[in-house]
Parts: structure tokens; sequence; C-alpha cells
């Protein structure tokens, strides 16, 4: 083609690129907001978007117990594929299910107007394609201590209405108060330090999968008075004979397959000679809508869980109706007392295993 | 014992044109030396392979001793014929003597190794082809008229009674030439049968050995050396300007015992 | 060379090899990212003494069950790798070259997400390895043409057919549940050796290895191309045939139980015949002891330094990548010496 003939079409496409711009000028008479990401991106975007991308893991569970459910498109599959998602809250059968890694046309195809991913590359990524994105993890830097509340701010600052700020802010008061009556409590009586492993179980990795320095977990179970035996580790995949050499005081195990690892734990070499699988300190962790040991509307109970299972000398919270209170208030379900004992072994709404 | 070919044709491929051999009937007496002359690509190196087993006939048969040769298994074969290629495709990091050893294989169980006999065999072929000073070298070390002696020197220690070698001469210098060729006359006299091809018609006259004359896939002529390599004989094959050289006005170099 | 010399040499170097092997298996179940003193050792070993148990569970249920697999694979990879190199008459050939390794890998991926056990998913990859060459052979036959060099080209298509497979299962698989698996399951590793799996392998290691010795006379003569071997009394194609399904045997063995490991077939293979020539009758013994020794001494340094594994594929790859550069070296001094004279 010769440049001459090539010169019409040129004139076409930018001309109709101009209308398309024109266009989306015209959508764009939202309001706009600069925000901040957990790992210091800035971007601006518009205010009280409609479809939101939950690809991070944390924060499907507060949007929709902020009451912003309906401004969800969809949410990573690790987080929609539990049982317990649909009986707590049938509309998340509406939602698309994404996978980790997405495309930015995905995105741009559904309309997406605002990802939360849970890490930065993706965030740059989508950014770069005009997708706009903010990092939201379960990992601080260097620790999460200043970010427990973060995401909680981060959606009374996208969205506006009296609703979700005072679920916001009882939110946040509760999570507080938990902690320090833990905390209160265990000051008074003198702890030596004890070590704590945390199988991570949320991929069907075994034992040796656990969270590193700067993870939320590493800060609750410092909370409880712990040291974090995965702070110390290079990897989230540490060896058996690793775990032997740690020798941890206690292991907690969360995630689907929380059930699978403690019954690794108690019946396989070399696991069943360690002092906390002889002592019987093995404990697992409760999974709902979300696994406890993520930023949830469960945050506030799962200090008291913690704490009620690791020193029942100390703690004797009910936990049953701290669940079915916290459950019927966040997302307007009633679950029964079989229901709740079930997720409170780990197990699925109808007793099953959840893997 | 006798080699009778009856009818033998070949082709590469069953539904090919081209016949590389057509219609060969050839009876070869024990103790013979045979010639096979004849132009590049008329078929000659296809005749020793087949007659080595490493290709099949077409149509028609070789028999050995009355045997379909194609009844014989591989490894009864390798103690009736030994085979020498044009170009030997032997691996170089092997010493010597280690190649030469694998001439013992046909009398040696297929678990067995060559033991302090078959080396022994070994050493003997190898001084009397004056070849000892090359046992402890590597094949990829030796020269190419070095090469060719211990591909012989590997044949007779087969210790067969039949020797099929393709071109043994085409790579080597005059010396080496007459070297190869004497050796395969001290080998005939024991009584062994020799088939090989060769480009030079005056070999066939030294070695005064029987020749089979070969042109586009057809036997032309057999017979005695003596009475076969004539000029009027050979016109047909490779040309009218063959001639011999007392027609040249000048002697041509040659080698005579 | 001299055949005295070699034969001198390969007597040295597999004396001092199986020494070296023994040496490495016990400091294998000495040392690990689980510190046992060596008098704790002896007792744990050696006595009942219940406080030990942690220490003696480590040993007997991690360490050797490992090392024995570490051991075993090793032995089975070098020797494939042996056998391969002298089959098609190529040096730079290694074990995975029919498409063993990744046909193993489809097999065991597909098992997984399938959500079969782990007994399952080893045997669905040896089969699927063996599938794979079976499948490489046959394409190869479509050529209407003998030789090694087609059979070579067609492991690289089959191969490279499987790993695209390889990659399609990955896909689509779900990255929480089997993605996870098929990935740790790739990257190699002795974790989930126990004593049932070693039985297995050791046995067809055995197998295999007794078969070698037996016919390593006609490796030999294999090694020299169809015409020789023929013609000096030995069957081609069937030597040929049994060779590769040999080979096949001892890759797919090895990858079922820990996946794909690079190098080792390459390397030990090369210092082998450095040291003791291309005879097969000296070549396998010094590949068994020398193939034992390095896996072992790789699996160490792939759980000890680090609080986890590094992959067995990683530190194969580091040494043997160095290694092979000090081979090509010595080799390079030896061909010039041969130009003065």
């Amino acid at each position: 083609m010769s440049k001459k003939t090539l010169l019409p079409f040129v004139v076409v496409a930018l001309a109709s690129l101009g209308a398309f711009t024109g266009c989306s000028n015209k959508d764009n008479q939202n309001e706009q907001i600069s925000v901040t990401d957990m790992v210091g991106t800035t971007i601006t975007i518009n205010k009280n978007p409609k479809k939101v991308a939950c690809i991070s893991r944390t924060t499907y569970d507060l949007l929709v117990a902020y009451g912003v459910g309906d401004k969800i498109d969809g949410a990573y599959k690790g987080t929609l594929n539990n049982s317990w998602v649909p009986l707590i809250y049938p509309e998340s059968a509406d939602h698309y299910v994404y996978d980790y890694n997405n495309s930015a046309e995905l995105f741009i195809s559904r309309g997406v107007d605002l990802v939360l991913a849970p890490e930065k590359y993706m965030a740059d990524d989508l950014n770069a394609h005009g997708v706009p994105a903010l990092c939201v993890s379960l990992y601080g830097n260097p620790t999460f201590d200043n970010y427990v509340t973060f995401l909680s701010q981060l959606v009374t600052k996208i969205w506006d209405g009296d609703e979700i700020k005072t679920k916001a802010a009882a939110w946040e008061n509760k999570v507080n108060t938990a902690i320090n009556d833990v905390k209160t409590e265990l000051a008074k009586h003198e702890l030596t330090q004890k070590k704590v492993f945390y199988v991570r179980g949320d991929k069907d990795k075994g034992v040796g999968y656990t969270d590193t320095q700067g993870s939320f977990t590493e800060y609750a179970y410092r909370t409880l008075g712990f040291k974090f035996v995965g702070s110390s580790l290079t990897t989230t995949n540490p060896s058996k004979e690793e775990i032997v050499e740690q020798n941890p005081d206690v292991f907690v195990c969360g995630g689907q397959y929380q059930n699978k690892n403690i019954n690794s734990l108690k019946t396989e070499e070399p696991y069943i000679n360690l002092d906390a699988v002889k002592n019987n300190k093995v404990y697992n962790i409760p999974i709902g809508f979300t696994a406890f040991e993520q930023l949830s509307a469960m945050t506030p109970i799962f200090f008291y869980d913690q704490a009620n299972k690791i020193y029942p000398e100390y703690f004797n919270y009910d936990i049953s109706s701290m669940v079915k209170s916290t459950i019927k208030e966040y997302f307007g379900t009633d679950v029964t007392d079989t229901q709740v004992s079930y997720m409170l072994q780990g197990l699925s709404p109808e007793g099953g295993s959840l893997y | 014992m006798n080699i009778k070919i009856s009818n033998l044709s070949f082709k590469y491929e069953k539904k090919a044109k081209e016949t590389v051999l057509n219609s060969i009937n050839l009876e070869i007496k024990p103790g013979t030396i045979n010639v096979l002359l004849g132009l590049n690509g008329c078929g000659k190196t296809t005749l020793i392979k087949l007659l080595s087993g490493l290709m099949k006939p077409t149509e028609g048969t070789i028999e050995y001793d009355g045997r379909n040769l194609q009844t014989i298994k591989i490894r009864e074969r390798a103690k009736i014929f030994a085979y020498v290629p044009q170009q030997a495709n032997v691996t170089n990091d092997i010493p010597v003597r280690q190649y030469l050893s694998y001439g013992t294989t046909n009398t040696l169980a297929f678990y067995e190794h060559p033991g302090k006999e078959e080396m022994e065999r070994v050493e003997d072929v190898a001084e009397r082809l004056h070849i000892s000073c090359l046992l402890d070298k590597n094949l990829g070390e030796i020269s190419g008229g070095e090469l060719q002696i211990v591909l012989i020197a590997c044949s007779l220690i087969q210790n067969t009674e039949i020797l099929l070698l393709d071109e043994p001469t085409s790579a080597l210098d005059m010396k080496n030439q007459n070297l190869v060729l004497s050796i395969l006359k001290d080998v005939a006299k024991e009584g062994k049968t020799i088939i090989l091809s060769s480009h030079n018609p005056n070999h066939a006259l030294y070695l005064d050995s029987n020749v089979v004359l070969i042109h586009d896939g057809v036997i032309c002529d057999e017979g005695p050396a003596k009475e076969l390599i004539k000029v009027e004989k050979l016109k047909p094959i490779y040309g009218e300007h063959v001639c011999v050289s007392r027609d040249l006005g000048y002697d041509e170099i040659s080698f005579k015992d | 060379m001299n055949e005295k010399v070699l034969k001198r040499r390969t007597w040295i170097s597999f004396g001092i090899s199986i020494a070296v092997f023994i040496v490495i298996f016990a400091l294998a179940l000495m040392l690990g990212r689980y510190r046992i003193a060596i008098d704790d050792f002896f007792k744990a070993v050696f006595t009942d003494d219940s406080a030990l148990d942690t220490q003696r569970s480590i040993i007997v249920n991690l360490r050797f069950p490992r090392t024995i697999m570490a051991a075993f694979v090793g032995i089975g990879l070098s020797l494939s790798g042996l056998l391969y190199q002298e089959t098609f008459r190529n040096k730079l050939v290694s074990p995975d070259l029919l498409g063993v390794s990744t046909g193993a890998s489809v097999g065991a991926a597909l098992a997984i997400v399938l959500g079969l056990s782990s007994v399952l998913i080893s045997v669905f990859a040896f089969l699927m390895g063996l599938l794979t060459v079976f499948v490489t052979v046959m394409v190869s036959k479509l050529f209407r043409n003998g030789s090694s060099t087609i059979l070579l080209l067609s492991g690289i298509i089959v191969g490279g057919f499987m790993s695209a497979i390889l990659s399609v299962i990955k896909y689509f698989s779900n990255d929480i549940t089997t993605l996870a698996s098929i990935t740790y399951w790739l990257m190699g590793s002795f974790e989930s050796a126990d004593m049932t799996r070693d039985y297995i392998l050791m046995g067809v290691v055995a197998v295999c290895i007794a078969i070698l010795l037996l016919i390593s006379h006609p490796i030999n003569l294999v090694n020299q191309g169809k015409a020789e071997a023929q013609t000096k009394g030995i069957n081609y194609n069937f030597y040929r045939g049994l060779i590769i399904v040999l080979a096949t045997i001892l890759t797919a063995i090895s990858v079922c139980f820990c996946g794909t490991i690079s190098w080792i077939g390459l390397v030990i293979p090369h210092i082998v015949r450095l040291l003791a020539g291309r005879d097969a009758k000296r070549t396998i013994p010094l590949c068994i002891t020398f193939g034992g020794t390095f896996m072992i001494l790789v699996d160490i340094l792939s759980r000890t330094f680090t609080d986890s594994e590094i992959p067995l594929s990683a530190v194969t790859g580091l040494l043997g990548t160095v290694i092979f550069v000090v081979i090509l070296i010595i080799k390079r001094r030896k061909l010039n010496e041969h130009k003065d004279i």
C-alpha cells in the first residue's frame, strides 16, 4: 500500500480514536480520588467503583461484610471455591470466577473499574494497561503491624456512604479490642516465649508450607506471645528436617487442607516424635467465609479462638456465639449450631472435608 | 565351499524403477581371488553388501554351500564372511587393540569378552601385518593407510573362509596399495576365498585373480584376469581411450613381486 | 592408550569410588538440616535409647530411604546416559533424549489432575515415559530410515509435543490444588522417598544392571554401528532395541519417583570414559559407583544448607556444568599433546 492510499485510513483511525476518548471523557464526570496502595503506589481512580475484581484473597470478605458486595464483579477462584461462601452469601453465585493471573483484556472486556491485586507486579502491569489496580496483600513491609486496618480504611476512602463508615469503624474497633484483650491478659502472666509453626494449608503442599516475615499471621502470633518460626525462614517451603530442627512448641494449621495436615503431623514420621505433637499442642484455625487467619470479618474472633486454644488456662471466650452473631451482623445469614461447630473444626457446612 | 548367486536382483525400494543389480548369476569357487571391476555406481558395492548380509536381495538368492544366505543366522554368517567396508565408520577414541578384539566376537557367547586366547590371536595377526606398534594407539590417531590395514587385520582375526573387501585400496598411496594387495595374495594362498571390488584393472592382473566385469547392474564378462583384462574387452565399459602402457610411449609405474 | 594402563586405572577408580561411596552414604545419614551430634548418631543407630527417637526417626525414616533412592536414581540416570550415548554415538545425548522425561512428566501431571494417589502418580509417570519412547520409535519408522539420527529427530519431535501437552495440562489445572502439586513434582525431589519405593527402584535397577553387565560386549559392538556389529556377528537391531528398552526403563523408573533431574546422565559417562576408555565392561561398573556417589552428594547439598530443599536439577546443573567445562579443558589438553607428536 502506498503512503497516499494509507493516509485516509490513518485519518479515519485517528478520528475514531478521538471520538472514543471523547465519549469516555463524558463518562468520566465522576468524582475522582487519589489513593495509595499497600506498596506505596499512588493512582487516581473513580470514586464509588461499580465493578471491582477481588483477586487478592484478603479483600472479598471485608467488601461483602461492609455491604459493597453488589459492587463486586468477581473474585479469585480460590476465594469462591469454598462451600461456606454460597451458604453465607448466596449472591456470590453472580460473581465472576477469576484466575490468579488474568489478562488486562479480560478486565477491560468485563468493564472492571478497579482491581484489588495481591502482588505489586500485577497491579503495576494492569495500571500500565489502563486498568486501575491497587495492591492489597496479607504481607507488610517490614511487618504487618501498621497494615491491619489498611484495607478497612481504603474501603471507606473509595466508597461514600455512612453504612460503610459505621461498619468499618465498628470492625476496626472490634479488632483493636480483641488484640488489646488478649495482650492485656497475657501481660499479666510471666510467659516464656514459645515457638509456633503455622501450617498454611490453603494449597495441598503438606506440613512444610508456611508464611514468612511480614505476614499477617506472623503479626497475629507475635501478638499472641509467640516467636513465629516462619519469620526466621528464607522460604515458605521448609523441609521436614528443617521443621524437626526448629522443633516448634505449637503447631497451628489453617486452610482447607488443615485436617489432612493435622493428620500428617499426628501419624507420620518424623513429626510424631516432635514435642508439640507428643504434648498435643497441634491446633486448627477455623475456616468459614474466609480462613480465619486472613483479614476478614472474623479477625477479632480469630484472636479469641487461638487464645482460647493455646492458653485454655487464661481464656474462655464463647467462640460459637461470637461466630453466629458476627455472621448475622455482617452477612445477614443465620447459621446453625452444627454448622458453626463444623466451621470451628475446619470442615465444610455438611461436616465433610473442604478439599 | 562355493558361493552360488542365482538370478539376483536388487532395488532400493520395491517400486523403484532403477535396478541396481539385474538378474545376476555367478559362481565363486573356494580358494580364489575374485575382483569385481566396473564403473562407479555399477553395482559392485551393492553386490558385496548383499554377500555380507547387510542388505537383502529384492529377487533371487545367494547360496553358500547350498544354503540360502538369508537363512543363516547373523552370528553364524560372521563365521563364514568377513567384511571390510569402503569407508570404515568406526569410533575414533578406542585403541586399535580393542577394535581388533571385536573381530573375535564370532567365537564368543553374547556374555563373553575377548579373553587371553583371543587377545593372543589379535597380537599374532597384528604382528603378521606389521601393525603391532599401532596396537596401543587410538583409531583416530593413525593414518588412513594404517586404518585400512587395521580393518583388514580385524577381518582376518574373524578367521572366516570368505573375505569381502569393498575397494580396499582406493584411499591408499602406492606403497600401501602394494602392502594391502600382497597381504591379500598371502591370505589367498592359505585357501581363503577373497572377493574384492576395485577400480584398478592392474590390481586384478597383479593378483592373478578371477575377474567379474560389471556394467549397469549386469555381469558382462567373467574369467581369469590375464584373459579378460584386454583393451578390447575394457573399451565398452571404460570408454574409447583405454589403452595399455606399451601404446603410451612411456612406462607406466606399477608394482610387482 | 595402553590397555593395561586403562585396566589399572579402572580398578583404582573403582576401588576409590566404592570407598568414597560408603563414606558419602554414611555422611548422608549424619548430615542434614536437623543437626545430630556424632555420638548421638551412633547411639541412635546402635541403641534403643528412647531419648533419641527423633534422631532415629530422622535417620531411619527420612535420610536412609532418600539416600538409597538418590544412590539408585544416580546409578539409573548415569547408566542410561551412558547407554544412549554409546548407542547413538553422540556424546551430547542425555537420558531424556527419546522423550522419557517429558512423557513421564505428562503422565504424572495427568494423574495429579485426575486426583490419583501418589503410587498411581508414579505408575502413570512410568508408563507414560515408556509409551512416549514407544511413540518416538513408531514415528521414526514413518521415515523408513533406520538411522539413529532419525530416531534422535523423532525424539525431539515427540518430546516437543509432550512438553506442549504438559503446558496445556498445567494451563487448565487448578492453581490451588493441582498446579502446585504438578510444579512441585516437576522440580524433582527425593522427599517422597520411602522403603517401598526404594525396593521397587532397587529391584528394577538391579535387574537392568545384571542384563547390562551380561551384554556389555554387544554394547561395544553396537557402538561401532550397524555394518560393523552385524558383520562381526552381533544382531544389531535386537541389541540396539534391548539397550534402548533398558535405558528407557532406567530413566523412567528414576523420573517416576523423583521427577526430572538433568545433567547427571551427561556428565558421569564423560568422567567415566575419560578414566577408563570406551569399553562397556569398564564403563558400566564405574558409572554405577560414580553415579550413585554423585547423586548422594547432590542430595546432601540440596537439603543441608537451606531451610527448604534446593531443587535437585539446580544442584546437578551447577555441579554438572562446571565439571563439564573441566572435562572439556582436560580433553583439549590431551588433543594438544597428540598434536605435538
